[in-house]
């Protein structure tokens, strides 16, 4: 599209590599990490194991519980733990993620910006 | 009770269509008035709040096949019908964990956006809009097809003035009122879908007393295979095809760009994941309506209804709203068949909005602006452009549709579409936003992989090569071949990238990294903060 060839802000000139390098930005991108890789190894195993089960252990997913096959059980479990980890991201996000991306971003702007004069 | 859905018009569900279109279009017409510019006719402003985007994904990733093909399919197979929906559902976290805030802050109306970002613009441009427009243009011709066959069964419309019908609608929403007239329609079908499936589910649960003992007891006992009914198996035949089912619509659903473009209609990233939080609680909920619709729809048509029910299943939610509503010829029976036709209905219109407006993204955005006019052109010519290229696709998907014709098995096609998007485009933008080695070379032969053995193993499945066992690659073909295809893909991408000597790419892969992160520059509330053209030093554009 043919904008602006620079943005709002002036030309400030912003360091990426150097946002992508500070101290604040390590943080947050470290945080995330400690997050998504447990959470998202439970989920794929979570689900995996039950998409094995319908596949390989097909007469055991028909016994009973209080009346109901273990294929129906197994298959809501599945939702409540997709509830269950929408949940947590959502609580993490809001009390770890967000307050060190305002921190990055306030680095971002006092140390890698270059204001360019208007 | 099959007579009842014989090829004569119907005047009770014709005249509810005839409203619930009318409704479409007054938004459409409201929205019109607030659709100009391209942030307004692809982001809808980016003005949706989390809340609403929630519904519209809804509305957007539950088709006619989440309702009324997958209750048919535990109607007739029991539990293997769980499986889709279980994947599908679970297929929202990868979308939550990966995909949308990060697209959210580095897009601006396509996933090509992301790629573009890093890569080599023209290349990846190109290689993206070409995943977009395969998933997209064989998902609207299933959709298509199967709306057409539904709304004939259900209103005596025939096939082709029906898919017609369908093919206008939805132009007329997408060309005159963007995104977000097609966010309104997506949100008003999820809330009458929703609607529809407490009612159904509640009545299901009456009937058995709330004890869903009873019902299991009732659905097994109705169904000639008796216990094997809540046992799986029933509905695949190879273990191994019912994991690569599975596993496709588990990584599918993060590739496909209706999905990933309504992320950049909200105002920000919390909004975004907000929104997916939404959408997997109204899915999640609507899926166990679906189990329980299924099964109280075999309880209470039993073995009997198999024959109205259809090859597929399909008509098998109509029928038990007949049936609960006092079965044919009574005033509530038809009553209730006619408000679940009108949902069916707004079901379909929904999706193949969605559907074209992002294809429209790919060729307007994507191919016209970016690859051809090089980001020359005027904003009003990107608009005029898009519209251009949602009508093409509209008309070529309903004359495909129509070609195709009503007895065309469109599970095929279905499963194309999400293998396709589960093995080109999901591993590029995955590895876009996490592998700081990826680059061009990668991402275009990891969408080549991916097209390219998705296409030549749904060509190789059984359902192409008609008669038993006659696919040429034998036991190896799968209805849907995603446990090859998904590997393949992502092979493409490493060996693309390690077996190329570009390394030019990695210095933006910091303001990707920086920005899908922090949200910094990021697009907001309709105007751009930073124009996506700014590029770093040694980026070609």
């Amino acid at each position: 599209m043919a904008s602006a060839p620079d943005d709002d802000r002036g030309s400030d000139r912003i360091d990426w590599v150097g946002i992508e390098g500070s101290p604040e930005f390590r943080e947050l991108a470290a945080s995330r990490r400690r997050f998504l890789v447990p959470a998202t190894v439970f989920f794929l195993a979570f689900f995996l194991v039950y998409l094995v089960l319908t596949a390989y252990a097909q007469e055991f997913m028909g016994t009973e519980i209080l009346g109901m096959p273990l294929a129906f059980l197994l298959a809501v479990a599945q939702v409540l733990m997709a509830w269950v980890v929408t949940a947590l991201y959502l609580r993490a996000s809001d009390r770890e993620f967000e307050p060190l991306e305002r921190r990055a971003a306030q680095a971002a702007a006092e140390r890698f910006t270059t204001r360019s004069p208007r | 009770m099959s007579h009842y859905f014989a090829a004569d018009l119907q005047a009770l569900p014709l005249s509810v269509f005839a409203v619930v279109l009318a409704i479409t279009l007054a938004v459409t017409f409201w929205a019109s008035r607030r659709t100009s510019t391209a942030t307004e006719f692809w982001a809808a402003g980016r003005g949706v709040s989390g809340f609403q985007n929630g519904f519209a994904i809804a509305g957007d990733y539950m088709s006619a096949s989440s309702f009324l093909g997958f209750a048919g399919l535990i109607f007739l197979f029991g539990v293997d019908g769980f499986v889709g929906l279980v994947a599908a559902l679970v297929a929202f976290l990868p979308v939550l964990l990966f995909m949308a805030e990060r697209m959210r802050n580095a897009g601006k109306y396509t996933f090509a956006d992301v790629l573009a970002f890093r890569l080599r613009e023209r290349p990846a441009r190109v290689a993206a809009a070409f995943g977009t427009l395969a998933v997209v243009f064989v998902y609207l011709i299933a959709q298509m097809v199967g709306g057409g066959a539904l709304i004939l069964a259900l209103t005596g419309i025939s096939f082709t003035p029906a898919v017609i019908l369908v093919g206008a609608f939805m132009l007329i929403y997408v060309i005159f009122g963007g995104m977000l007239a097609t966010t309104w329609v997506q949100i008003i079908k999820a809330g009458l879908l929703m609607t529809a499936g407490v009612v159904i589910t509640l009545w299901v649960l009456a009937e058995v007393g709330f004890n869903p003992a009873e019902l299991f007891d009732r659905a097994a006992a109705e169904h000639p295979d008796g216990a094997a009914y809540l046992e799986h198996g029933l509905q695949f035949d190879s273990s191994i095809g019912l994991v690569s089912f599975g596993l496709a619509f588990l990584l599918g659903t993060a590739g496909l760009p209706h999905i990933l473009m309504r992320f950049f209609t909200v105002p920000d990233a919390k909004a975004a994941r907000g929104s997916v939080a939404w959408a997997v609680v109204l899915i999640g909920s609507f899926y166990i309506m679906v189990m329980i619709i299924g099964l109280g729809a075999r309880a209470l048509l039993g073995q009997g209804g198999e024959e109205a029910a259809g090859t597929a299943g399909n008509l098998a939610v109509p029928n038990l709203a007949l049936e609960l509503g006092g079965g044919e010829g009574s005033a509530g029976g038809e009553v209730f068949l006619a408000i679940v036709a009108a949902v069916a209905l707004a079901t379909i219109l929904a999706v193949v909005a969605g559907l074209v407006i992002s294809a429209s993204g790919a060729m307007a955005h994507d191919l016209w602006s970016n690859v051809v006019r090089k980001g020359h052109d005027s904003e009003k010519e990107e608009v005029v452009v898009a519209k251009l290229a949602a009508a093409g696709i509209g008309v070529a998907a309903i004359l495909a549709a129509v070609v195709a014709g009503e007895g065309f098995n469109v599970s095929a096609l279905v499963g194309l579409a999400f293998v396709v998007a589960a093995s080109a485009n999901f591993p590029a933008i995955l590895l876009a936003l996490l592998w700081r080695r990826f680059n061009t070379t990668g991402a275009v032969t990891g969408i080549l992989f991916g097209l390219v053995s998705s296409t030549f193993f749904i060509i190789m499945s059984e359902p192409v090569w008609p008669g038993e066992d006659n696919s040429p690659i034998g036991s190896l073909a799968l209805d849907n071949p995603a446990i090859y295809c998904i590997p393949l893909g992502f092979l493409g991408c490493w060996l693309g990238t390690v077996l190329s000597s570009e390394s030019g790419a990695e210095r933006s892969y910091d303001e990707l990294n920086v920005r899908a992160q922090t949200g910094l520059g990021a697009e907001v509330g309709g105007e751009p903060v930073v124009d996506e053209e700014r590029r770093p030093v040694g980026a070609s554009t």
